[in-house]
C-alpha cells in the first residue's frame, strides 16, 4: 500500500467519516462537477484520502480479527 | 406497459454468448432491454477500474506524467465515473477496494516497466478499440429456410435489410515480445488454480483478434490479466493466449450459425428456453421470476429497459462514461 505523503500527513488524525467528509467537500467544490478539473493540490488530496481510508479499513480489519482471537474461548473455558 | 420488443443489429460475444446458452434469456435481456432494477456492480466496477488503467497509461504514455501524477488524474476520474452507485450487495468491490485494485495493478506490473507495452499509433498509446464490423455477404431468409449449411458462407440480414454488425470494444493494444497483441483485464472477486484455462476457447477473444485482423493488424494474441478483488488481497494474475487461424475461422463459422438460429426465432416469434444450468449459472438466472410465471407480464415492474450497447464503454449506460 502506498505511502501517504508527507505534505498530507495530517489528514492521518481524521477519523473515517472526517475523511469521507472531506472528499465530498472536494468533490463539491470541482469547478462544473467535473473532478478532473480540480486544481493539482485538491487532486493529490483526494487520492491520499482514498488510501488513507483504504488503510483504516485495513487497520479496522486485523484488530477485528485479533479481538476475535483474543476474545476466543480457551480450553480452560471449555473444561 | 410491456417494453418493445427490437433485434438488436450490433452483436457482440456477450450476446451470442447468452444466446447459446439460453435463447429466451437473449430475447429478454437484448430484444426486450430488461434489466434487474439493481445495478451490477460487478459492471460498474469493472468498467471504473478499465477507465481508470487507461487514464493512467495515457497520463504516462501519452501525455508524460509522472507515475504519481498519472495516478492522480486518473483518480479524479474513477471518482467521477462511480459516481453516487449504491452497492445492493455484500461486495470487496466498493469504491475504495477497487481502486486500491488499480494502484495494486501498477505496483505489480509498473507502467513503463510492465513487460507489455502499449502499441503507438502516431505516438500515441492505441486505447479503447471499438468496431463495428458489417457481416457480409448478409442476404434474406428465402426458400431455404434458416439452415446456414443452405447458404454457403452467406450471414443472414437484420430484419431491417441491412447486414448484422459483429461489435465490440477491447482494452487496447500491447507490444509483447516484438508482437502486437491484445490486452483485457477482468476484475472478479476470485481466481482460481485453472483461472488462465477458461480462455482458452473464448469466444470473446477469437472475436477480438478476428476484428483486429478485419482492420489489418496482425494480432493472434491475448493477453488477459486477472485482478482478484477480495475484502483483505488482491490478485494479479496473467495469461497470454495465441489463436490459430483454423480457430479464428472456426468461432466465424459459429457466428454466422448462431445468426442464422437467432434470425430464425425472431422470425418465429418464439425464443427457446434453456431449461437447465443457464437458469442457475451466475447466482441464478436475473428472469427466473419471469420464466416462473404463467402470467409473466405482471412481473415486469420489476425490472428497467436498459439497452445493452456493445459500442459504448459502460454498455448499459444511457450514456458513455465520461472519457479522459
Amino acid at each position: 500500500m502506498p505511502e501517504i505523503s508527507e505534505h498530507f500527513s495530517h489528514l492521518e488524525d481524521l477519523e473515517v467519516h472526517e475523511l469521507q467528509a472531506r472528499r465530498e467537500e472536494l468533490k463539491n467544490s470541482a469547478p462544473e462537477g467535473n473532478f478532473e478539473n480540480l486544481d493539482e493540490e485538491s487532486l493529490a488530496e483526494l487520492l491520499q484520502i482514498t488510501r488513507l481510508l483504504r488503510k483504516k479499513a485495513a487497520v479496522g480489519k486485523r484488530k477485528a480479527k485479533a479481538s476475535a482471537v483474543k476474545n476466543a474461548d480457551t480450553i480452560d473455558d471449555i473444561l | 406497459m410491456s417494453p418493445v420488443a427490437e433485434l438488436p443489429i450490433h452483436i457482440d460475444s456477450t450476446m451470442r454468448s447468452c444466446y447459446v446458452g439460453c435463447a429466451q434469456k437473449f430475447y429478454r435481456e437484448f430484444c426486450l432491454g430488461l434489466r434487474p432494477v439493481a445495478q451490477s456492480i460487478d459492471l460498474h466496477a469493472g468498467g471504473c477500474f478499465a477507465n481508470a488503467i487507461e487514464r493512467v497509461g495515457r497520463a504516462v504514455h501519452g501525455a508524460g506524467h509522472s507515475n504519481e501524477k498519472a495516478l492522480e488524474y486518473a483518480h479524479a476520474g474513477f471518482l467521477q465515473d462511480w459516481g453516487d452507485f449504491e452497492i445492493e450487495k455484500d461486495t470487496p468491490k466498493t469504491l475504495d477496494r477497487t481502486w486500491g485494485a488499480v494502484e495494486d495493478y501498477f505496483d505489480h506490473y509498473g507502467v513503463k516497466t510492465d513487460h507489455i507495452q502499449p502499441h503507438l499509433i502516431e505516438g500515441e498509446p492505441s486505447y479503447e478499440f471499438t468496431f463495428a464490423i458489417p457481416l457480409e455477404p448478409a442476404v434474406e431468409p428465402d426458400i431455404r429456410g434458416y439452415d446456414a449449411r443452405a447458404y454457403e458462407n452467406a450471414f443472414p440480414s437484420h430484419p431491417s435489410g441491412e447486414p448484422f454488425f459483429y461489435s465490440g470494444r477491447f482494452d487496447r493494444l500491447g507490444e509483447y515480445s516484438t508482437k502486437t497483441i491484445i490486452q483485457d483485464e477482468k476484475t472478479t472477486t476470485s481466481i482460481g488454480a485453472k483461472w488462465a484455462e477458461q480462455w482458452d476457447l473464448r469466444g470473446q477473444f477469437l472475436g477480438y483478434i478476428w476484428a483486429g485482423q478485419h482492420h489489418g493488424i496482425r494480432v493472434d494474441t491475448v493477453a488477459i490479466r486477472g485482478v482478484g478483488i477480495l475484502k483483505t488481497k488482491y490478485t494479479q494474475v496473467e495469461a497470454i493466449k495465441t489463436f490459430a487461424d483454423w480457430e479464428v475461422q472456426r468461432w466465424h463459422e459459429q457466428l454466422r450459425r448462431d445468426l442464422w438460429a437467432i434470425r430464425r426465432c425472431w422470425d418465429q416469434g418464439y425464443f427457446d428456453y434453456d431449461l437447465a444450468d443457464a437458469c442457475n449459472s451466475y447466482g441464478g438466472c436475473p428472469f427466473r421470476l419471469l420464466c416462473t410465471s404463467r402470467t409473466p407480464d405482471q412481473w415486469l415492474d420489476k425490472y428497467v429497459v436498459r439497452r445493452w450497447n456493445p459500442l459504448f464503454k459502460n454498455p448499459i449506460a444511457d450514456e458513455p462514461l465520461l472519457a479522459a
